[in-house]
């Protein structure tokens, strides 16, 4: 399979040097990644890693700095183009429950999605309603009823329904599955992977399920603390993972049925911790770092973020190989 | 399931009596000034200013007339101008509240002002007001209603608050949406409920500051009356003919408390219906914590709101609408005169991001 | 893709979140900070309060001087009272005259006495701020207590004939108005009883009506929602002590409830003394009291604006900073809450 990284493909989504800041927190640091046209991007990591802000500051609903251009066209801006163009990335939150106005039925819901000036009536709009109703494996006739009358499984196809009747280009889907019962999730995943090779959509698919992940993507990114700690093929980066954060979260996977201790909840808390200041942000927490090998001191006293470029997965990691001679054109 | 059935029947009784007695209020407003019209405008100088008496229950003003007839007479001309400062106050306050719905920077500009006026008692507001237009029917309930604007505004802000941070907000926005599409289509109806409760309880508060106006010689005047006007009347010989200031007192008194259960009572029935064990019709309201059905709630300290500023509030959500709308009019009963109400303060507090 | 394959490790203690400059302000830096946004909101609220009252004025439809003097008065007679109360300045310095003259305490002259209004206010004023601080003091005395006490009696949800009865007696006193209350004193305590003196502030005795008037509603308030904290501490305390060590009681209220009822008492403290402010504007035209409550309606009807403006900025500013008085001690006893707004 080709991936972004390797081919020569055009890019539909660039994002370069994504900043975004609440207040004191730098949620999102410094990130860069392109998508492939027709391509899925998994974007992986620990809660608050920065995940759903990079897919919130890509269609407009945090305010970064940095670039963003899709086929070439700046998507931050007020200018009309800009508007339309941002239309073509739409997001589906995690949360179908909240991304549905309880008041609205569900065709207000997905029609809402509809460019108005492109149908010249009500009529023709609820045709093409009950099409994507259909498109996502909805019965049109539930499109009478309130979001706050569906399953789980059924609000979230709702919600894709209504982002693709934008018709967009990119599709951003945060933790879509992740509120959803088991046995409806891989319904939901299907459904997605269906649209989006039928569509031709180009996909940011974020997730904490590596398993998940290995099924709907093509590249894979891994966010830590606000940054893209490697980057690269999924199979590339899965199998042969080069940071040592990437490592652990593959490693966590067996054990996980033994200790299911990862609510976010749990989580969230332990997180806003001082940063170290210099040095690997990973430092403190890395299992082949400074706290188990004395040796590795440069990890406490110098960023590895500047040298990401030159190794293998773009990592984030001193230790990390170089691109060299063959490698580098095969990266 | 019959455990919440009888919830809901008790809370559906509870209402009773107080409900009772607003259809009495409701009956007098439509039906008095036909049935005692004549009696309440019927000047009789050989029978003016006599006390109680089997003739006047009541007693009779300075023209004869008789005091009883004229008190009945006067629901309406009370509880109409108290529904139409209401409306006056709930329109402009709405419209202030929603600002913050389209324009984060104007909305912090609104929010401002309305702290700054919800530091002064409304008394006082409506005193300015009714300066500013003129004292009278018109100008009484223009005053009012502009005294309660802030009240609205700040509830509305607050409600609003925590509509915008819903994520189909943020879904309608990636969509393109413009913000006064945002306001009309999915902030209005979404905060339309508790806003509508809120006036309902406010009619009560405005019927005493109407009173109160009228009281002290600013609200309707001659030969237009209402239940101030008789008690201010009523004071004045009150040393003659003690009796005369007792009916409008106990119209006023009856208002006030049949407004205040009528209200209780309508947050007892939203509030339960949201909570988790019965709900009459759940989907409509954003879950609120049912309040205990006679626990008032500290009002300033519950009724906090989230609308300061900028982006780590953005997404905070207002805890439970139902008991926002509660409260305020608890306090506003409870500030020492039914109109010097002087309402919750309302403290904006960030609050710390709840996010996955 | 079921459950076992989900990767999010629990960050360490030691995860780290980059934070940009220092994240803790000194404790006197923060006080500081604190105080001083108080202030400037005090004067910006004042600001407004004297720009409100200024405009006030200019907004009335048709000429104020003409409107105070009647439609007798001679068009010179109202070019001079004009030319006198400056307002044939322009605009700019009328308001500039005008905030001079606030704040250096003078308010002009009545239109209709002549007088100035800052004599008025200083005989007057007093008065009311004497019928509004004891009704404030006897407010807290009263609601604590009792509020304390039927929390006391109801915990845990018992004494339900106490609850009903306090809820209902509260409720009710919560619904009457002051200067309905007012009145109906008088009609028993003045009229039929004649126990206490008609009007005026000369004798001790007269104080007692109006006070009485003023203190119902907010006490009733004030008690309900002193019982409801009291009820939160007690409710979690009671089920603790009932397993450990057992505090004489008396001191345990005095220790764990009393500090959360101070606070939430005196957050509401704010409103109940804007409301006896506003309050005793009424009470006092029940009673005849020789405050600024009996003058206002007479100004406004008589349209003696510099009189009515005088009234409100004072009212006003008395409101405004006891708000921010009461706000500094809160932000004293209750530091998180507070100085989180800064
Ligand atoms: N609106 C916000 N205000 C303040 N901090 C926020 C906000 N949104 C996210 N954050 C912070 O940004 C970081 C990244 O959050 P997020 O992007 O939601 O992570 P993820 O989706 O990977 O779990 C977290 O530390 C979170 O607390
Ligand atoms: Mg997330």
């Amino acid at each position: 399979m080709t991936t972004a990284v390797t081919s020569a493909l055009t890019t539909a989504l660039t994002v370069q040097d994504l900043e975004v800041h609440y207040g004191q927190v730098k949620a999102v640091r410094g990130v860069s990644f392109d998508v492939a046209d027709g391509s899925v991007l998994g974007l992986v990591g620990e809660s608050g890693s920065g995940k759903s802000t990079v897919a919130r500051a890509v269609v407009g609903l945090a305010h970064s700095t940095g670039t963003m251009r899709m086929r070439g066209v700046d998507l931050s801006g007020s200018s009309r183009e800009a508007r339309r163009q941002r239309r073509k990335v739409q997001l589906i939150f995690q949360d179908s429950r909240s991304s549905l106005d309880p008041r609205f039925t569900v065709e207000d819901c997905v029609r809402e999605g509809l460019d108005g000036s492109a149908y010249r009536s009500r009529r023709e709009a609820s045709a093409r309603v009950a099409e994507l109703l259909e498109m996502v494996s909805l019965d049109p006739s539930v499109g009478r009823s309130r979001p706050g009358n569906l399953s789980g499984g059924q609000r979230q196809r709702v919600a894709i329904a209504r982002a693709l009747a934008a018709e967009p280009e990119v599709l951003i889907a945060d933790e879509v599955t992740a509120s959803l019962d088991v046995s409806v999730q891989a319904v939901v995943l299907n459904l997605l992977r269906r649209l989006q090779h039928e569509l031709g959509l180009t996909m940011i698919f974020i997730s904490h399920n590596l398993a998940v992940v290995r099924y709907m993507c093509d590249d894979l990114a891994v966010m830590f603390n606000g940054r893209i700690v490697e980057l690269g093929s999924v199979e590339g980066v899965i199998d042969r993972p080069e940071h040592p954060y990437t490592r652990s979260l593959l490693a966590a996977v067996p054990e996980i049925g033994e200790r299911r201790l990862l609510s976010d909840a749990g989580t969230e808390t332990a997180i806003g911790e001082p940063a170290p200041p210099g040095g690997c942000d990973y430092h403190l927490r890395c299992p082949v770092g400074p706290t188990a090998d004395p040796d590795r001191s440069i990890c406490v006293t110098a960023d590895p973020t500047a040298g990401a470029a030159h190794r293998l997965h773009r990592a984030n990691c001193h230790f990390a190989p170089e691109v060299t001679g063959e490698r580098a054109r095969v990266r | 399931m019959s455990a919440s059935t009888n919830r809901h029947l008790r809370l559906l009784l509870g209402g009773g009596a107080p409900l009772l007695l607003l259809l009495l209020f409701v009956f007098l407003s439509i039906f008095a000034p036909t049935i005692w019209g004549d009696a309440a405008s019927a000047s009789n100088v050989a029978e003016a200013n006599d006390g109680i008496s089997a003739a006047h229950l009541m007693g009779t003003d300075d023209l004869g007339r008789d005091i009883l007839a004229r008190t009945l007479v006067a629901t309406r001309q009370s509880l109409v101008l108290a529904v139409l400062a209401t409306l006056v106050g709930g329109c402009v306050g709405v419209a202030i509240g929603l600002v913050s719905a389209m324009s984060r920077r104007l909305g912090r500009a609104a929010g401002a002002l309305i702290n700054v006026l919800l530091a002064f008692p409304a008394l006082l507001l409506a005193i300015f007001f009714a300066v500013l237009f003129g004292i009278g029917s018109v100008g009484s309930v223009l005053a009012v209603g502009a005294s309660f604007a802030p009240g609205f505004a700040r509830i509305t802000q607050t409600l609003t608050a925590s509509v915008v941070a819903k994520e189909y907000v943020e879904a309608s926005r990636v969509l393109g949406k413009r913000p006064l599409y945002v306001t009309f289509r999915h902030v209005l109806p979404n905060i339309g409920e508790p806003v509508i409760l809120y006036a309902m309880i406010h009619i009560g508060t405005a019927v005493l500051a109407l009173s109160g106006l009228s009281f002290l010689g600013l609200g309707v005047q001659p030969p237009v009356f209402d239940w101030g006007r008789l008690l201010a009347d009523g004071l004045t010989r009150i040393y003659v003919t003690p009796g005369v200031a007792v009916a409008p007192a106990i119209a006023i008194v009856l208002a006030g408390l049949t407004f205040n259960l009528v209200g209780e009572w309508l947050s007892d029935v939203v509030a339960g219906r949201d909570s988790p064990s019965g709900a009459l019709r759940r989907d409509r309201i954003p879950a609120a914590a049912a309040p205990a059905a006679d626990e008032p709630e500290p009002p300033a300290a519950r009724w906090s709101t989230c609308v300061t500023s900028g982006s780590s509030t953005r997404r905070a959500a207002v805890a439970s609408p139902a008991r926002s709308v509660t409260c305020p009019s608890r306090c506003a009963r409870a500030s020492g005169s039914g109109s010097s109400v002087s309402r919750g303060r309302a403290r904006a507090r960030p609050h710390p991001p709840s996010r996955s | 893709m079921s459950d076992h394959t989900r990767v999010e490790p629990v960050p360490g203690p030691a995860s780290t979140k980059t934070r940009v400059g220092g994240g803790q302000r000194g404790p006197a830096l923060r006080w500081t900070l604190f105080i001083g946004r108080r202030l400037v909101r005090l004067v910006v609220s004042l600001l407004v309060l004297v720009t409100a009252t200024f405009v006030m004025v200019q907004l009335i439809p048709g000429d104020p001087v003409q409107a105070a003097l009647g439609d007798q008065a001679t068009a010179e007679l109202v070019a001079l009272r004009r030319h006198e109360l400056g307002l044939d300045l322009p605009l700019i310095e009328q308001y500039l005259r005008y905030l001079g003259g606030v704040v250096t305490g003078d308010f002009g002259r009545s239109i209709v006495t002549e007088a100035p209004v800052a004599d008025l206010l200083a005989t007057r004023f007093p008065n009311t701020l004497g019928l509004a601080a004891p009704a404030f003091v006897l407010v807290i005395l009263i609601a604590m207590p009792v509020g304390l006490l039927t929390a006391v009696r109801t915990r845990g949800g018992q004494g339900r004939v106490t609850r009903s009865m306090f809820v209902n007696v509260t409720g009710v006193l919560n619904s009457i108005p002051d200067y309905v209350l007012g009145t109906l004193l008088t009609l028993v305590f003045v009229v039929t009883i004649p126990a206490f003196p008609a009007a005026g502030n000369e004798e001790p005795a007269a104080y007692v009506l109006p006070v009485l008037a003023l203190v119902a509603a907010p006490a009733a308030s004030l008690a309900r929602i002193v019982r409801v904290e009291a009820l939160k501490v007690l409710d979690a305390e009671y089920v603790r002590a009932a397993k450990a060590r057992r505090l004489p009681t008396a001191l345990r209220y005095w220790r764990h409830v009393l500090p959360n009822m101070l606070t939430a008492s005196l957050t509401y403290g704010t409103m109940i003394l804007a409301g006896l402010i506003a309050g005793t504007v009424l009470v006092e035209n029940v009673f005849g009291w020789p405050g600024v409550g009996t003058v206002i309606s007479q100004s406004v009807i008589q349209k003696d604006y510099p009189l009515i403006q005088g009234i409100l900025l004072v009212l006003g500013a008395v409101v405004l900073i006891l708000n921010m008085i009461v706000d500094v001690v809160l932000g004293v006893l209750d530091p998180r809450s507070r100085m989180g707004e800064l």
